[in-house]
């Protein structure tokens, strides 16, 4: 939670280079507020949010201007978030998204506090449906996509590439920097460890993988129970509308039949008081 | 019924297994003197041996051929060996039952492992006698292509039933 703690101080600086997870304070969707993470661990983070960090992060700040961060707990807070991601919460990924997707939809992709990230939101956005593929990287550039006109406010601070399709162009871009001392990404982290990351989110990305697949298949599954019983209750009110038409048929039949038969039997006691001999 | 509320359509069968028809001749399918009615469940224990089938129409210079057919092997989740092929009857004159056709695929027991599976009777006529065969696997079934080559047509009549494992409870492993 320390995380978050550090991200509602920062939410109110004056620069919102960094993008952190959105707290209570600065979105009007009550639903993203901390207080609906109770169980999250010390990170809430899930793999989206990691690698959409990072991406945001390296977007917004442009690679080879270097610009000064006002507020230095802002790369405090990035790195810290790093550091923690990098410590790992990989087994917990699949329990946050499913908590985090019950909830809302929104936080799994809420990066920035500012209004643009409200629009996000409200646009009803589902990572889950708009990334069905399972390429995580074109995931990635779709959500890339989706994020970045909205991101008004922070497209002005300079030249924003266009997301890179592979780690590759990301390592290269880190790697230019690091002569560059007050180059945010110095402040991101050392080479080494943004192997690391990389490594680690690659697993991470298979997880999601994982989960996203497994959420579509209990999907379709639902979708047939639903189906089964509905085809069940249609067949049984079929029968029953067809089985209480032979009824009555059946019953009227049978008055019909049982007035004859007494008919019937009232002629042949006639027929039989005839028959009397005179010995 | 409204085509929507049909079960063989809410069921998927028309979609899965065959395309849309017009029911026919009747078709009832008894299995131990149980009436098998749309999406009704049966347990394998039921379904070991043959059911009774009876057809109707009036002629009885019209044969028809029945398969059972079973959309969702493996898994229906992954249903890789889509139609599994249980029985095949042909020959069989019309206002009668199966066991007066030829059983050119023998009646395997259906025996479904994971999930919930649909076993669907489908009902054909046929142009004459002895005109149909039978495959020569019965996984990898596909209703549709065996009715076109052998010149069945769309189905007089089909009907299905769901059966899971004898000792399931819903189709999910717990």
């Amino acid at each position: 939670m320390d995380y978050i703690n550090n991200s509602n101080n920062n939410i109110n600086g004056p620069d919102h280079r960094h993008h952190h997870l959105s707290s209570s304070s600065s979105s009007p969707n009550s639903s993203i507020s901390n207080n609906n993470y109770p169980s999250s661990s010390s990170s809430s983070v899930t793999p989206n949010n990691m690698e959409d960090q990072v991406w945001n992060d390296l977007n917004l700040v442009p690679l080879n201007e270097g610009l000064p961060l006002n507020n230095n707990n802002n790369d405090i807070g990035v790195y810290d978030f790093l550091g923690r991601s990098i410590n790992g919460n990989v087994p917990r990924e699949c329990n946050q998204m499913q908590q985090q997707q019950q909830r809302h939809v929104g936080p799994v992709l809420n990066l920035n506090s500012s209004p643009a990230g409200v629009d996000f939101l409200a646009d009803n956005f589902d990572p889950l449906v708009v990334s069905r593929n399972n390429n995580t990287d074109h995931n990635l550039q779709n959500l890339m996509m989706m994020i970045q006109p909205n991101h008004n406010p922070m497209s002005s601070v300079g030249r924003v590439p266009p997301p890179p399709t592979s780690l590759d162009h990301l390592q290269d871009g880190l790697m230019m920097n690091n002569d560059d001392e007050s180059s945010p990404f110095q402040a991101l982290a050392s080479a080494t460890r943004l192997t690391t990351t990389f490594g680690r989110r690659r697993l991470q990305e298979n997880a999601a993988e994982r989960c996203h697949s497994r959420r579509m298949k209990n999907r379709e599954s639902a979708a047939r129970s639903r189906a089964r019983r509905e085809a069940y209750t249609n067949e049984l009110e079929s029968e029953l509308s067809h089985l209480l038409a032979e009824n009555a048929e059946l019953k009227k039949q049978h008055e019909q039949l049982g007035l004859v038969v007494n008919a019937q039997v009232a002629r042949r006691h006639v027929r039989k008081r005839a028959s009397t001999a005179p010995f | 019924m409204p085509r929507d509320r049909d079960p063989l359509v809410v069921g998927r069968i028309i979609g899965d297994v065959v395309d849309h028809f017009t029911k026919s001749i009747s078709l009832s399918v008894n299995y131990n003197n149980r009436e098998v009615n749309n999406g009704c469940e049966l347990k394998p224990s039921q379904i070991v041996n043959l059911p009774r089938v009876d057809i109707g129409g009036d002629d009885l210079r019209t044969f028809y051929t029945l398969v059972l057919v079973d959309p969702d092997a493996p898994n229906p989740s992954d249903p890789s060996l889509r139609e599994y092929l249980h029985w095949m009857v042909t020959d069989i004159p019309a206002t009668t039952g199966a066991s007066f056709g030829q059983e050119v695929m023998c009646y395997e027991s259906p025996r479904p492992s994971a999930g919930i599976h649909r076993f669907v009777f489908v009902l054909f006529r046929q142009l004459g006698r002895q005109t149909v065969y039978p495959p020569g696997w019965r996984q990898n079934f596909n209703t549709r292509d065996f009715a076109e080559l052998y010149n069945l047509g769309p189905p007089v009549a089909a009907v299905y039933f769901n059966s899971q494992r004898e000792s399931g409870s819903g189709g999910r492993r717990r």
